[in-house]
């Protein structure tokens, strides 16, 4: 365990951004998660992507009270009161939750960049991320087994299936790229060794998803595109919608004290 | 093999075998509706691990498994001549007429040339059972038992503290403890309010001036 | 005197009806009456589903649950509901229904579900309310199923109220903190009570004079109490808790008798038929989003079913 490290302002700030870019990430997927339950598939799926949607909503809760140490910043205002130009989240896990194949195959692009991200923050010297990492990798594991093993199933069970699921990973692929996107000054923090090397994250990624699209689902992988050019402050027009949905609640009464 | 003259589009069920503990006998939980094995032993984590109590899981296909009570057997005794493949079977056991959290408990392995004869044999082992169950070893789906494994699929759900009842501790007033401080409110809606505050109109004052003589 | 079946034997009963008489379980391959599976399977996938349907209602509101601890909660809430719904249906199995011919029987409106879910969900507090009092009334009723003649059924029950404890806490909380609240947390914790009260009542089912099942029913141990005994439970506990958080219950006829039971008003049972029969409330647009939801993974269920056949097939090469 490292001794509590002591962050110059400038660290501190990125940090900020970066927890808050994780959390945003987790906040908006689960969200599009939670439109399932009660309405997928079967009965055992409803089960198991609610279980997905908690652990994703618990990491962020987790990202967001490391935030929270740093500037005392309270987690719910963060989530329920910032406008769609606040939030940082990648513009992959706000797209609308389409069909089964794309849930489950952006469940899977995203799970497995997860696990990785986490695999390699748990050598953070930053003591407070290393403990989250530890913890939040066990449940992306669970997950990456369970959405490889459907992508697998869908491309290769029917023409049908097959081919949403070709639909879903042409429209998806160009949207990964971002993940691997840096926020402003993160490369500092990679280099005081708090944050892993997005480049590093972003080779076993491929190594890993690119043999199990291709080779053992049979899927193409379209020309990746220059949509990550433009940075988390920019989002497709399907954001502000679902936060107006997500923030109804809690901006109807902006003075509640406790809900 | 044949398809079923109406299939069934909820997919094949699997019985779920669970442990909660090291050296505790595994238990037949319950079943989970899944296409192949390794999606039944995901399914079966999913349904059966949403809280805290298990440390390894098996499924089985339904239908690789055998039944019957003493009364089946007796009835029906060319169930202990059911053929299927030679090799190591696992047998369960139901031992009580009580209630108990499981239809039957796993109690071991015999050598047995088909599932008849697995049957055979538990019967012949234990004669007073209530009901004896078998199926062949190359049936069951299991989950490793390495710290990876535990780690990432029974662990997290002790971390869950929000979905047991322990979380909310005491909330508001219980009636028995309102008893017990001669606290029970004893008449209601003389005046329609929200703690201190009378926030509402009556919803039923229009009804109460009907039902008045 | 229980129905007989023309190959049944009076023998037959008799030792069936003292193995209940001697409070024995009665498990999958145990001889049973031909009645006694048939109430049992009507039991058993009337009461999967209204977990399922009764996913819908709340399920509404996950989108939009004011913090983060809420959704998680909310999301696992109807992820129990779910589980709930899925073991009942493994109940029902073991008697010898099929999942498939159940969710038919759902979809085409011959099963019946507890009319409880066709009542519209307003505001967030419903959320609470549901949990509170439909979750609290619920568990009264599931506690004395845990007790039930059936093991598969009792052994379903006695984890779906270990869960729906926590069901019923987080409703609790919710409430009485918004009793406390700001005064729009107040009134929508007002609100959802006098929305709310009259159809808890009535999901604990009609008078006992009107019950047409419950003598048979009780003869086999499946049904320990009657829907009245249960409704006055509910009530006993609901009623003073509910006094205390400082809300007001919509009954004015509501009252503490000599024995310490509190005495509720007259019912609106022609409110209650209405939305049993579909008359009134969302039956079509719960069953609906059932349907969307049975026919939109249709492809899904046929893909897995595809690849499980390719690798059968290769596994007997």
């Amino acid at each position: 365990m490292t001794a509590a490290m002591t962050l110059t302002p400038n660290q501190t700030e990125t940090l900020v951004r970066k927890l808050t870019a994780l959390a945003d990430d987790e906040i908006i997927l689960a969200h599009r998660d939670g439109e399932w339950t009660g309405h997928a598939p079967i009965l055992e799926e409803d089960i198991a992507l609610a279980n997905i949607a908690q652990d994703e909503l618990g990491h962020a809760g987790m990202y967001l009270e490391l935030r929270r140490e740093l500037d005392g910043s309270d987690p719910d205002r963060l989530a329920f009161f910032r406008d769609v130009d606040g939030f940082t989240n990648v513009r992959l896990v706000e797209l609308p939750k389409g069909d089964w194949a794309f849930t489950m195959l952006r469940q899977y692009l995203f799970d497995a960049y997860e696990a990785l991200w986490l695999d390699a923050a748990r050598a953070s010297t930053y003591a407070p991320l290393t403990e989250v990492a530890a913890k939040a990798v066990r449940e992306e594991k669970f997950h990456l087994q369970h959405t490889a093993l459907w992508v697998e199933r869908l491309a290769l069970g029917t023409d049908e299936s097959h081919r949403r699921t070709q639909n879903a990973l042409n429209e998806l692929w160009p949207y990964t790229a971002q993940l691997f996107q840096p926020v402003q000054d993160e490369e500092g923090l990679v280099e005081a060794g708090i944050l892993p090397d997005l480049a590093g994250v972003r080779g076993r990624w491929e190594a890993l998803v690119v043999p199990h699209l291709t080779q053992k689902c049979g899927l193409m992988l379209p020309a990746a595109s220059a949509a990550a050019a433009a940075g988390r402050d920019t989002h497709t027009e399907h954001l502000a919608p679902l936060l107006a949905e997500m923030q109804s609640v809690a901006r109807a009464v902006p003075n509640a004290e406790v809900w | 093999m044949t398809a079923p003259a109406h299939p069934d589009t909820q997919w094949p069920r699997w019985e779920v075998f669970k442990q909660d503990a090291p050296n505790r006998p595994y238990q037949a939980v319950g079943s989970v509706h899944a296409g192949d094995p390794d999606h039944a032993l995901l399914t079966a984590r999913n349904v059966f691990v949403r809280r805290p109590a298990a440390v390894s899981l098996w499924t089985v296909r339904e239908a690789d498994i055998l039944t019957a009570t003493p009364e089946e057997v007796e009835a029906n005794p060319a169930v202990l001549d059911t053929p299927g493949e030679a090799g190591t079977y696992h047998l369960g056991l139901k031992r009580t007429h009580k209630r108990s959290m499981t239809f039957v408990d796993l109690v071991g392995t015999l050598e047995a040339s088909g599932p008849g004869d697995a049957l055979r044999q538990a019967r012949e082992q234990h004669p007073d059972a209530l009901t004896w169950l078998v199926f062949p070893e190359s049936a069951v789906v299991r989950t490793d038992d390495d710290p990876g494994t535990v780690e990432s699929w029974f662990a997290p759900a002790k971390d869950k503290t929000y979905k047991q009842q322990q979380y909310y501790g005491v909330i508001g007033r219980h009636v028995g403890e309102l008893k017990r401080e001669g606290r029970m409110p004893q008449r209601v809606n003389e005046e329609p309010h929200v703690g201190d505050h009378k926030v509402y109109d009556h919803p039923h004052d229009a009804v109460a001036k009907k039902v008045q003589p | 005197m229980t129905q007989m079946h023309p190959t049944e034997t009076a023998e037959q009963h008799a030792a069936f009806n003292a193995r209940i008489a001697r409070g024995e379980k009665i498990e999958p391959g145990d001889w049973m009456p031909a009645e006694y599976r048939r109430q049992l399977i009507r039991m058993i996938s009337q009461h999967a589903h209204s977990e399922v349907v009764g996913m819908l209602p709340e399920g509404e509101w996950i989108t939009r649950a004011p913090t983060l601890k809420r959704k998680t909660i909310l999301i696992a809430k109807v992820q129990d509901e779910a589980g709930h719904g899925q073991y009942l249906y493994h109940a029902a199995e073991t008697l010898g229904a099929t999942r498939g011919e159940m969710l038919d029987a759902l979809l085409s409106g011959k099963a019946k579900y507890s009319s409880i879910f066709n009542y519209p969900t307003h505001t967030w507090a419903d959320v609470g309310m549901i949990g509170w009092l439909v979750d609290g009334a619920a568990i009264k009723n599931q506690t004395m199923l845990a007790g039930c003649s059936y093991g598969p059924y009792s052994r379903a029950m006695v984890r779906i109220c270990s869960e729906e404890t926590f069901h019923h806490k987080q409703g609790k909380e919710m409430i009485v903190q918004y009793a406390q609240g700001t005064p729009e947390q107040r009134q929508m914790a007002q609100d959802a009570l006098n929305r709310w009260w009259w159809p808890a009542l009535m999901m604990l089912g009609p008078h006992d004079a009107d019950s047409p099942n419950t003598g048979a029913l009780a003869g086999w141990g499946i049904k320990l109490k009657t829907n009245d005994e249960v409704r006055q439970e509910f009530i006993n506990e609901h009623a003073p808790e509910l006094l205390e958080a400082g809300l007001t219950i919509p009954d004015p006829d509501l009252h503490q008798d000599e024995s310490g039971n509190w005495i509720h008003g007259p019912i609106n049972w022609d409110e209650f038929w209405a939305v049993v029969k579909g008359q009134q409330g969302l039956n079509k647009e719960r069953l609906g989003a059932r349907q969307q939801a049975h026919d939109d993974g249709a492809w899904v269920r046929e893909a897995m079913q595809a690849y499980a056949a390719r690798q059968m097939g290769q596994a007997a090469d």
